[in-house]
């Protein structure tokens, strides 16, 4: 039922006495007003769609090549996309900085006149030109933007943008050797990457745990792109790394956007479900927690550079703050999920294990291979808990897609006798069984 | 408000200064620079942001400083030959005093020698609907008559920037314009026929003088045989 039958049908209910007046004006009032912001939402989005296929046509007009004029009137010529742009930019902060649709759709033309004004240039004085440079230059530019009018449509194109920096060196050779390097400019996607976060911050509704649409795509924009561009991004310490922004998420996700309705309107919270998801799979497989926690690595540290250290040190130093802030905040207020709250605790004491291991001479290991599976059974049964709890059918099924996965794979990787096997996995299947009859009343099967 | 203004007004300026120092550096260099003429290949590939353009290439592979490593950045010294052609003649680590060359990464040292990746000096952008003419104009003239291609170039402090592509004394478009790439090839046999029938008589004018030294010498040959002495 569309939203004009849907109001129809509530007058008709008001007029039979079955909905009071008050109730009626108020549902009346959330159904229009939740049209309108979608009406909001699609002219913005027309706006900036529109934006971007003009300054395509734009660029393409300038890959023409006007090569008919003269070399001067070409110079003067590369600044017009720019001044236009900038004249609506100036439209959009000081006469409509109230529309959404004029400050998203002009910050995203004049971010990419910019780029086409520097394109013109360089075509026009055959500057073939550093593409680093280039890239650099555009986005320094594109920054003030985020903070002028704090348009946040551009962001998707600056961040994609600043992954540039982390594209390896590739040299191919049909004959020589071929050769492959980390790209060594990786620092300026830190820097860019830090020079947006603020504006991010801006764009959260700070005094409430509920955000709306903005706040919803910087943050699903923001999380995807860590986690993409981690591994290459970092120098030493992923795992580490990977923990911190599995705690940073999951904070930011706790205290901004845990009264949004769906999984899809918290993007933290989602994604760091998604990671620890994937490290407890990964990392309670014997091999790859050998292979992940061998600390023999560790003796080599002394050759490490001053960039490796840091990197490892830093993430080290921030996972240990953001599970001691974690912890008081657990302590204060028992919003926070335990199992998500000690989860570096199990890193880190998978890693003492392994250190006992080490330098003890003792056979350890599997203890902490044990330890991670239990603790992934744990947490796939608590989400199930408290899935049911908070009435999430989602977060149920998490839990219990975690805990099939994992015996899935254990079944394979496992090394006992079969027949152990046999009755281990029935009697899985009887829980699961029992689980079933247990909350048939509370689901009404 | 105020403080909006002023940040609008900021940041306006800088969106225009940019293109206005890229222009002014530039144009410094194409009136001040030294001018250089460097043998030249080419192909037409595109850019998505700034069109089509010529991939130049030149001989890139130079002798340098032994201390040299990939990735440091070198500076190449260039030299003229005889004929006014330019070439690049040694990468080193130390700035030159004078002004003859250009700044560039190294790419890859092998036995004393660099391969450099130059700014500024590999893309001639050039408008859509001339690009495939102009490619074929340097695909025939570098294979067939190279020494009627160049590109000018102009450097000034390590600083490079392509002036132009020089085909038989006219600018790369002038000579488009003239129409007399169309009989290029025609012109190019021609030459050739002359040269090879030039060449020809001139090794019939050789065969000639040379069949007349050895008539020469045969009679000669024949006045000194002794006579034969008639045995019993």
């Amino acid at each position: 039922m569309n939203t004009s039958g849907l109001l129809n049908f509530l007058d008709s209910l008001e007029q039979k006495g079955v909905l009071n007046a008050e109730a009626n004006g108020q549902i009346q009032h959330f159904l229009t007003s939740k049209n309108t912001s979608i009406g909001k939402l699609f002219l913005t989005l027309a706006a900036i769609i529109g934006s971007l296929f003009i300054s395509v046509g734009v660029f393409a007009i300038i890959s023409h090549n006007w090569d008919d004029f003269p070399k001067h009137v070409r110079g003067i010529l590369s600044f017009v996309p720019s001044l236009i742009a900038l004249f609506f930019y100036y439209k959009a902060v000081f006469k409509h900085s109230k529309s959404t649709s004029w400050i998203e759709a002009s910050s995203l033309f004049l971010m990419l006149m910019i780029g086409a004004s520097i394109s013109l240039v360089s075509q026009t004085y055959q500057l073939d030109g550093d593409f680093d440079k280039f890239i650099t230059v555009w986005l320094i530019l594109t920054l003030p933007l985020f903070y002028i009018a704090r348009a946040s449509g551009i962001a998707i194109f600056y961040l994609i943008l600043s992954t540039k920096f982390l594209f390896p060196d590739l040299q191919y050779d049909w004959f020589m050797p071929s050769g492959y390097s980390l790209n060594d400019k990786y620092y300026l996607f830190w820097v860019f990457l830090v020079a947006f976060l603020p504006h991010f911050y801006l764009s959260l509704n700070r005094k409430s745990t509920q955000q709306g649409f903005r706040a919803i795509y910087l943050g699903w924009l923001l999380a995807i792109i860590i986690v993409l561009t981690m591994p290459l991004a970092v120098k030493a310490g992923y795992i580490w790394w990977a923990l911190a922004f599995v705690m940073a998420f999951y904070l930011v996700g706790k205290k901004y956007y845990a009264n949004n309705i769906s999984s899809l309107g918290r993007p933290f919270q989602t994604m760091a479900l998604f990671h620890i998801f994937y490290c407890l799979i990964s990392f309670s497989s014997e091999d790859v927690c050998n292979e992940m926690f061998r600390i023999d690595k560790l003796r080599d540290i002394g050759n490490w550079n001053k960039e490796q250290l840091f990197f490892f040190f830093a993430a080290l130093l921030l996972v240990g703050t953001l599970t001691i802030i974690a912890m008081i905040w657990r302590r204060k207020s028992a919003v926070l999920n335990r199992t998500v709250v000690y989860f570096p605790v199990l890193f880190g004491l998978t890693f003492f294990v392994f250190c006992l291991n080490e330098y003890y001479d003792v056979d350890l290991t599997w203890w902490a291979f044990l330890i991670f599976n239990i603790y992934a059974i744990v947490f796939g049964v608590n989400a199930m808990i408290q899935g049911n709890r908070s009435g999430s059918v989602a977060y149920m099924i998490y839990g219990l897609f975690l805990v099939c996965f994992l015996l899935w794979v254990r079944y394979f990787d496992m090394d006992v006798a079969f027949w152990l096997k046999g009755l281990f996995f029935m009697i899985v299947g009887l829980l699961f069984f029992l689980i079933h009859f247990l909350s048939k009343d509370e689901f009404k099967d | 408000m105020k403080t909006k203004k002023i940040a609008f007004a900021a940041f306006a300026l800088i969106v225009i200064l940019v293109p206005m120092y890229l222009i002014f550096q530039s144009e410094d260099v194409l009136t001040n620079g030294h001018k250089h003429k460097l043998r030249l290949e080419g192909y037409d590939p595109f850019d998505p942001f700034r069109g089509k353009f010529l991939r130049l290439r030149f001989e890139n592979n130079i002798p340098c400083d032994i201390t040299l490593a990939a990735g440091d950045k070198g500076y190449v010294l260039l030299e003229k030959d005889s004929l006014g052609f330019s070439h690049f003649s040694f990468v080193q680590k130390s700035r030159p005093t004078h002004s003859d060359y250009v700044e560039a990464e190294t790419q890859a040292v092998y036995g004393g020698r660099a391969e450099m990746n130059f700014d500024n000096l590999n893309k001639f952008f050039i408008n859509e609907d001339k690009a495939k003419v102009a490619e074929d104009i340097l695909a025939d003239y570098t294979s067939m008559a190279p020494d009627k291609i160049y590109m000018t170039i102009r450097v000034l402090d390590g600083e490079a920037r392509i002036e132009d592509i020089i085909v038989k004394a006219k600018t790369l478009l002038e000579y488009i314009q003239s129409g007399d790439h169309k009989t290029f090839k025609d012109d190019v046999m021609k030459e050739e026929m002359k040269r090879i029938e030039e060449a020809q008589k001139e090794m019939e004018r050789a065969l000639e003088q040379e069949f007349e030294q050895l008539d020469q010498q045969q009679e000669q040959t024949i006045e000194f045989i002794p006579p034969v002495e008639e045995s019993n």
